[in-house]
Order: structure tokens, then sequence, then C-alpha cells
């Protein structure tokens, strides 16, 4: 009895082992897989689009606020500037090449944060969710120029191409409208 | 039994990856309203974690997904969001292909049921 279990859970186990080596063999042989339609997976991602922009405080633009941005994908990317005598900054865009995920489809999912220190506080300017690896998808294809006003008592919370910004900023772009759905309908089950 | 539509269970399991992000529960909770309105807030349970990758050693552990509940229209309604593939880490508990019996004795996928298991505790 014990021995026929035995068999039985072999069998399904070189049911499945066979299954994953077809797979394999699929994904290694057809580098092209994955990368047409509405799954297309490119190469080439952008992490955080080129950003130009003021900083204020109470309405005044600040000279040398440092700013400090955070990318986050798998890891960490940091890096720094400090804003010019009329409270103007620039981060330039970065990409990254995702080769992996031509044969190991992930979802692209990259946190962005820039954090400004002034005066010994922290404010949190920017914190985002890119969902999108295309360039200035942030403001929907165009250049990222943004206002911060670091007086705000709340961020500003708004969706642009699904993906969620908070900050202290505004720029040019028309957020994601608000999502309705239908009441939820009784089924007779 | 009310059902919910199709249309904004699809829209959830997109948005988890998002959501899970948030640094703080009050960003979490703005962000929910910015995109949904007032239909939906998080569970008191915190963002469920899960542990995914291969064998011990590699493993790590991250936020899996989380509780939602409904409200107005939609009171009376949990969503339990779980995310799916978003770390290279991932790929070791989808290639886990071996067939696994989930404790109601059904036949399962054991890599999920690996990850499902390291974040039962907190859904019970």
């Amino acid at each position: 009895m014990k021995l026929k279990i035995a068999k039985k859970s072999f069998r399904s186990f070189s049911f499945y082992l066979t299954i994953f080596l077809v797979s394999v063999a699929v994904l290694a042989t057809s580098s092209t897989f994955f990368s047409s339609g509405a799954n297309a997976v490119s190469i080439k991602q952008c992490l955080f689009s080129s950003m130009t922009g003021v900083v204020n405080l109470d309405g005044k633009p600040v000279a040398n606020i440092r700013l400090v941005r955070t990318i986050n994908y798998n890891k960490d990317i940091v890096d720094e500037t400090v804003t010019d005598e009329n409270g103007k900054f620039e981060f330039p865009a970065v990409f990254r090449n995702n080769y992996a995920g031509k044969i190991l489809p992930m979802e692209f999912v990259v946190n962005q944060a820039i954090i400004a220190h002034h005066n010994g506080k922290e404010y949190e300017m920017w914190s985002g969710v890119k969902r999108k690896p295309e360039e200035n998808s942030e403001s929907r294809g165009k250049a990222l120029q943004v206002t911060c006003e670091l007086g705000l008592e709340d961020k500003l919370h708004i969706w642009v191409n699904d993906s969620p910004i908070s900050s202290l900023c505004t720029w040019d772009v028309e957020p994601d409208p608000v999502l309705t759905f239908g009441k939820p309908e009784e089924d007779g089950l | 039994m009310a059902r919910v539509s199709p249309q904004l269970t699809s829209s959830l399991a997109k948005d988890v990856y998002a959501l899970s992000q948030s640094s703080s529960i009050k960003d979490a909770l703005s962000t929910l309203n910015a995109r949904y309105g007032k239909i939906l807030t998080f569970a008191d349970s915190n963002l469920l974690n899960a542990r995914t990758g291969g064998p011990a050693g590699i493993k790590i552990s991250s936020a899996f997904g989380f509780v939602l509940l409904g409200q107005g229209d939609f009171k009376g309604h949990a969503f339990i969001l779980f995310r799916g593939t978003q770390l290279l880490a991932d790929w070791l508990t989808n290639f886990n292909i071996a067939p696994a019996r989930t404790d109601a004795g059904y036949l399962v996928h054991d890599g999920f049921n690996k990850a499902f298991n390291s974040m039962k505790p907190k859904l019970s």
C-alpha cells in the first residue's frame, strides 16, 4: 500500500517536472515570447524620469536645500543635489537594463523618494511607486517640471498612469480619475 | 450572496503592488482614497509579510499583501489581496512546482502554499 502511494506521488512529480522542463525550453528558445502585445517586457526601463523644479518654503524659493533621491528596485540607488540661489534643482533620469525580466517576467514596481533637508528638518518631498517603465510616465510624456512647497501641511496624493505619487509638489499633469464601480449585485446564491 | 464587479477585483489585483509599497499607513490610506474614493479602508491588521524564495538562506521576507474592508455600498465585503511576481527571488517560489497538500487536502502549487502558510497566522 505504501509503495503504491510513493509510486503515485513520484508519477505526479515527474509530470510537473516535465511541464517545468518544457516551459524552460520554450522560454529559452523564444526570446520574443514575452516581448509582444500587452505584456511586452522592455529591457531598458526608466526608474525615475529626469526632473527639474523649484523648492519653495512659504511661497519663497530657498537656496542650498539638500535633496536626497532614493530609488528602490530590488536594491537602492541613491544620489543627491542642492538647490541653487533661485531654489532650482535638477535630477537626471535613471535607467536600468532589465535582462532577467526578458526570461523571467516580473511586475514593474519602482519606489521613488526625494527627501529635502533644510535647517535640520527633513521633508518627504516626493514618494511614488512607478508602475510604467516609460520615461516621463509621471507626467504623461511631458518633461517633468515640478514646483514644490515644503510648507504644505499634508502631502498631495494622486495617481498618474496607475502609479501613486504622494508629494509636496505640483506639475502639469492630469491625474487618473477616481475609479468608480457598481454596487455589489445579489446573484441569488 | 452579493458579488462585487470583476472590474473592481482586477483593479485591486493590479494596485496591490503599488499599495503595498507605501511608507506609512496614513499615506497608504490617502493613496487608496485617491484611487477608489471612500469605498475601501485597510483592515486593522498590518501588511501581510510572506517568505518567498528557494531553500533556506535565500528566502526573503517582503510585503505580500493586505486586507481591505468595504465601506458604504461595499460594507460587509473583505478583500484579501496578494501580490504576484515582483522580485527575482519570487521566481524561486514560482519554480518550486512540486505539488503540495493544503490543510484541506487539495493538491496545490508548493511554492504558493509555502508563501501562503508563512502569512496565514496573520489572516486568522
